[in-house]
């Protein structure tokens, strides 16, 4: 390990000392940067495609391949774990090496196979499934021989990590990696649980989970939830505690918040799982469990929601000049609306109108757009510049243009799914003076269509803002730097108008 | 009282103890005393940006 010794200034200037700065590896977070990307692009047309085929079944193009069944977990495992694991991959070991001030633990050879174990992982998932090669468990659908290697690659993950941390010269472990590494542990612990299977022969694909009827129910929505839980929302959430900070300039709002934030998840997280499963032939005590810990989860999310938000306490004008900031804190303004909104969707009542219909949909995508992608893509404009040693981003304003295209296109998105689920909800519920249904299932779908339409425009709007997102990283790397207006220069006034009180 | 019977004692609680366990770390966490050093350690991100190869 090569490292340099030098004096530096010590945290926002207050003091000064002998800091060692340590020659890191960014190797395979430069790859996993890229893989994002790629994998960003790739899984958001599948989703904008797929969206289009349930407006215009046409688009299925009378193939099994290309249905919807088919193609539908192809876009969730690829936005899921091949965008957001990568995001992940490139941040959380950015982020723990740069607060351990220790090069990663096992060499770059190690770090390389995490990294190509892992795009071998999405390919194989990704691969399989048009093809119908699928365990049919939603966010798990990879069949056994995917899934031993998935275990195999995030073992090596965890060395990595868990290495990294016991080499630090930094003696507190930061806050971030508190939830990198609850993320990474709790993540290996659910996909053992929820993929003990049995193939059904050493050279087939099948395989069959050791657990069957509500048993298996349960154990795939104590799986589902915490993946959510832990992948979704424990692993950006070290994100959100890294960068916030870092891109404003200023320490976290409360450090101690964050830890009451991070043990009251780490507590309450695991036992929401059942409100999946409401009204169904799960014990009925065990419903209301989940629907408890479910509305006490409340207060733990915007807990982390309020911290987030108020590190830019003092700072809020960088909201006007820093667009990577505004993709940055409207993440964290999404993660309190999705986890407010899924309290609310968890209580039974609500749930009874709420399930199986296109309100999931949209409460989904309202967590996924909002939070974890808009933070993962102000996570990459953040790292960008620093990874590749370029002075800024190509350029400025199209980070806003994304911005704005990105946040117009989830709007569209989850309104357009909270009109059509209540519609489904309120429908599928109706009954006519003589106590029969009021409508068939197929006039719901037609009641859809226009809301299907636009569910996919804003899918689209939201696949163009990444696409203008990958050519401004693909110019930064190459060096160009766009000439533009400053935002700083934006005028505050007209020269010469009147200034006075109305 | 044998091993196995403290252990079904322990374990009929096991809701209490975590709700113990819980309590004290946010108290921890909150102590007056450890108000500068988690003041210090939310500066960590601000130590090192080091360079990467």
């Amino acid at each position: 390990m090569t490292s340099a010794t030098l004096t530096q200034a010590v945290g926002l200037g207050r003091s000064t000392g002998t800091v060692e700065t340590v020659a890191y590896n960014d190797q395979i977070i430069r790859y996993s940067v890229v893989a994002t990307m790629v994998w960003a692009l790739f899984g958001m047309a599948m989703g904008v495609w797929i969206a289009a085929e349930l407006a215009f079944p046409a688009l299925n193009l009378g193939l099994e391949w290309t249905s919807f069944g088919r193609l539908r977990p192809v876009h969730t495992n690829t936005v899921i774990f091949a965008f957001g694991g990568n995001a992940l991959l490139a941040t959380s070991l950015y982020c723990v090496q740069r607060t351990c001030r220790a090069r990663l633990w096992g060499g770059a050879n190690l770090a390389l196979f995490l990294f190509w174990g892992y795009q071998a992982y999405c390919l194989m998932a990704d691969l399989g499934y048009p093809f119908g090669i699928t365990q049919g468990k939603e966010y798990a659908e990879s069949e056994w021989f995917a899934d031993l290697w998935l275990l195999v690659v995030w073992v090596v993950y965890l060395m990595v990590f868990v290495g990294t941390l016991t080499r630090r010269k930094e003696p507190h472990i930061y806050v971030a990696n508190w939830f990198f590494l609850s993320f990474i542990v709790m993540v290996a612990i659910l996909h053992i649980g929820n993929n003990l299977e049995v193939p059904v022969s050493f050279f087939g694909a099948k395989s069959y989970p050791v657990v069957s009827g509500v048993q298996s129910a349960m154990v795939q929505w104590w799986y589902g939830h915490n993946a959510v839980g832990f992948f979704l929302t424990a692993g950006f959430l070290g994100i959100m505690y890294y960068f916030v900070p870092k891109r404003a300039g200023r320490p976290v709002y409360s450090y101690r918040l964050s830890i009451v934030h991070f043990w009251s998840l780490i507590f309450m997280y695991v036992w929401v799982g059942p409100h999946h499963l409401h009204y169904t032939a799960l014990p009925d005590w065990v419903q209301t469990l989940g629907m408890t810990f479910s509305v006490m989860l409340w207060m733990p999310s915007w807990g982390g929601m309020f911290n987030g938000i108020m590190t830019l306490s003092g700072a809020w004008d960088k909201l006007r000049t820093d667009p990577v900031l505004r993709f940055l804190v409207t993440s964290v303004a999404f993660y309190g609306m999705s986890t407010f909104e899924g309290p609310v969707m968890a209580i039974k009542p609500v749930n009874a109108l709420s399930h199986y219909t296109d309100w999931t949909v949209g409460h989904v995508h309202s967590g996924a757009l909002g939070w974890v992608a808009l933070i993962s893509f102000g996570a990459l404009y953040h790292l960008v510049p620093i990874l590749w040693n370029r002075e800024r981003l190509y350029s400025m304003r199209l980070v806003g243009v994304h911005f704005w295209i990105a946040t117009m296109g989830i709007v569209l998105y989850i309104t357009a799914m909270w009109i059509s689920g209540v519609t489904q909800g309120l429908m599928w519920r109706a009954y006519d003076s003589y106590g029969f249904l009021q409508y068939s299932f197929a006039e719901t779908v037609a009641a859809m269509h226009p809301l299907y339409a636009i569910r996919a425009l804003g899918g689209l709007c939201f696949l163009i803002g990444a696409s203008i997102m990958a050519y401004n990283l693909y110019r930064t790397v190459r060096g160009d730097v766009r000439e533009e207006r400053s935002f700083l220069a934006v005028p505050t006034a007209r020269p010469g108008a009147a200034v006075g009180t109305a | 009282m044998d091993w196995l019977s403290l252990g079904t004692l322990l374990h009929s609680y096991w809701t209490v103890w975590m709700v113990v366990l819980f309590t004290a770390l946010v108290v921890y966490a909150l102590w007056p005393s450890n108000r500068d050093f988690y003041q210090e350690a939310g500066r960590i991100p601000f130590k090192d940006d080091g360079s990467g190869v």
